[in-house]
């Protein structure tokens, strides 16, 4: 029996228009979500401290 | 006291109180007053007519329940007044069922089961049950919610109840703060192999160095503990606290939606500071949403404008697990304590969702806000589409996804073959997009998934396992040094991942 490779998604690319994203697109991300893991850290504190003090036992 | 196995109609139990007087005697509880016995009666009561009055219910007594026995030899047996080491099991079964039992027609027990209640002889009676959405007085079909199946008999008859666990707090050993961290041990241990139920004494053990007072009589537990709790039973837990604007409010119920379609139930904190109420509850699942409802939830991505899943189906409501009301009870976020406020409890008018616990799989480093987030720039940045698009992000295993991968049957097979060759971790984050109508027919245009083991600080291709949007192929082009979306042969629209919740 001869081995057979099942395809992979480069089999189905095909030639046209190509949608590219551009380098400065790319860094404004990468920069909005380090400045968003601050913002949620320090969010984080806040809920850490309130979670010591609440007894649940209603 | 012995008793031989008992068969009743609900409808007998659901309103002769002196038949429910009979089924409470068989837990031979001789040192409680009759106003205790009036107490307990009530209890059950409640929890009956909350279910459907044409089940038919098998009693079966001196029942031994894992859960109960626990606090018993570690709490009950030590006290002075007398407690029965016994309880009693419901099971309850659907219209259908003959009272008349035939082995031969096994099938009569097994096709009508809809789950178990267990009795403990205790004032706080309800324990441990596993009820079918079904047997359930509203409804079954509006509410979706986290199931599992969890192994029981009646009979002798080996039987799977399937539904979410639930008890009520005995107010002793366990609290609502226990029972949260019970409950959802009974859940993850009965359905993957990963984790285990627990039991009472070793939710006390874990928390031995993490309280500064004894432990039994039990006040309750901090949000911490009950996380420190989960920790140590195997989970990555993350805590999230409600902000104080609509916009953090709102960004709060959008991560508690996400969860709950992504199948993970949250331990919920209801708390009113004012009135000294602090209560924990477990959400289950949602209220079923209509489709065109999504319209009513415009969210601003970058210059587009997307209509946000998890924010209908927040806006809708919750289902619960409160272990001070039977199982299966539907909320808002906008009035969570409805069904204590609904029972006269107006001291619960001003309690809001302060917090929940998400018990993620330790290995699930990006959580919610940052899948959000990060699928958010992606569509306002990265793809041309998207505004005026249904937008839905939730978290699944990649076996699960693969699995969706072989049941879409708008690709062709060799298409689908090759989605499964690419390399999954062990959860993704799924964002999907698709047009209002392409939603309303489960279809979708935009499929991304994110890597659960990625990080907020990593660049976008580390953290994409697969964009396919409108037709094109998102990857990263070394010559470029870009993401570069190319055209396929693949179809625009295909089936939309039927998500985790039934």
């Amino acid at each position: 029996m001869a081995m057979k490779d099942y395809p992979t998604i480069s089999d189905f690319i095909t030639k046209g228009d190509v949608v590219k994203l551009d380098e400065k697109t790319e860094r404004d991300i990468i920069q909005y979500m380090e400045d968003y893991a601050f913002s949620v850290e320090s969010n984080e504190t806040e809920a850490y401290s309130q979670a010591s003090m609440i007894v649940l036992n209603c | 006291m012995n008793m031989s196995p008992k068969y009743y109609p609900i409808k007998t139990l659901q309103t002769d109180v002196s038949a429910l007087f009979s089924v409470i005697r068989y837990l031979d509880m001789n040192a409680l007053t009759s106003a205790e016995l009036g107490n307990m009666v009530a209890n059950l009561q409640t929890f009956l007519c909350d279910l459907r009055s044409d089940l038919h219910v098998v009693i079966e007594g001196i029942y031994v329940d894992s859960v109960y026995r626990d606090s018993y030899y570690d709490y009950y047996s030590t006290k002075h007044s007398a407690y029965s080491r016994y309880c009693l099991r419901l099971s309850f079964f659907d219209a259908g069922f003959k009272k008349e039992i035939d082995f031969a027609d096994e099938d009569n027990i097994i096709r009508n089961y809809l789950g178990f209640l267990v009795i403990r002889p205790l004032i706080k009676c309800i324990g441990r049950n596993v009820i079918s959405p079904n047997a359930k007085c509203a409804p079954k079909d509006e509410i979706r919610i986290c199931k599992v199946k969890v192994d029981a008999s009646c009979l002798g008859i080996k039987l799977k109840a399937e539904g979410f666990p639930h008890a009520s707090q005995d107010n002793e050993t366990m609290t609502c703060a226990q029972t949260t961290i019970w409950t959802l041990l009974e859940y993850y241990g009965n359905k993957y192999t990963y984790y285990h139920p627990t039991l009472p004494t070793e939710i006390e053990s874990i928390l031995e160095p993490f309280s500064y007072e004894r432990q039994l009589p039990s006040k309750g537990l901090t949000y911490n503990q009950i996380s420190v709790a989960l920790r140590n039973l195997g989970f990555g837990p993350k805590i999230y606290q409600t902000g104080g604007t609509r916009e953090e409010i709102r960004h709060f119920h959008q991560l508690m939606a996400c969860y709950i379609e992504s199948g993970v139930p949250l331990a919920v904190a209801l708390t009113d500071n004012k009135e000294k109420i602090g209560h924990a509850i477990v959400c289950i699942g949602t209220k079923k949403v209509d489709k065109h409802e999504v319209v009513k939830h415009p969210v601003k991505v970058g210059t587009k404008t997307v209509f946000s899943w998890n924010d209908t189906m927040a806006d809708v409501g919750f289902v619960f697990n409160d272990d001070n009301l039977p199982c299966y009870q539907e909320a808002t976020l906008a009035n969570p304590a409805k069904n204590y406020i609904d029972r006269g409890l107006t001291r619960w008018s001003n309690v809001k969702v302060s917090q929940f616990i998400a018990p993620l799989y330790h290995k699930v480093y990006m959580e919610a806000d940052t899948a959000i987030a990060l699928s958010e720039q992606i569509v306002g940045s990265v793809i041309p589409v998207g505004d005026g698009l249904v937008m839905r992000t939730l978290l699944t295993s990649s076996r699960t996804f693969r699995e969706h991968i072989t049941k879409m049957v708008s690709l062709p097979n060799d298409h689908r073959l090759a989605l499964l060759g690419i390399p999954m971790p062990k959860f993704v984050w799924v964002t999907e997009l698709s047009t209002p109508d392409e939603f309303y027919q489960d279809k979708v245009s935009t499929l991304l998934l994110l890597d659960a083991t990625g990080s907020k600080m990593a660049n976008l291709s580390r953290n994409i396992i697969l964009l396919l949007s409108d037709g094109h192929w998102y990857s990263y082009d070394d010559k470029s040094m870009a993401i570069v979306g190319k055209p396929t042969t693949l179809p625009k629209a295909f089936e939309a991942f039927p998500g985790n919740i039934k």
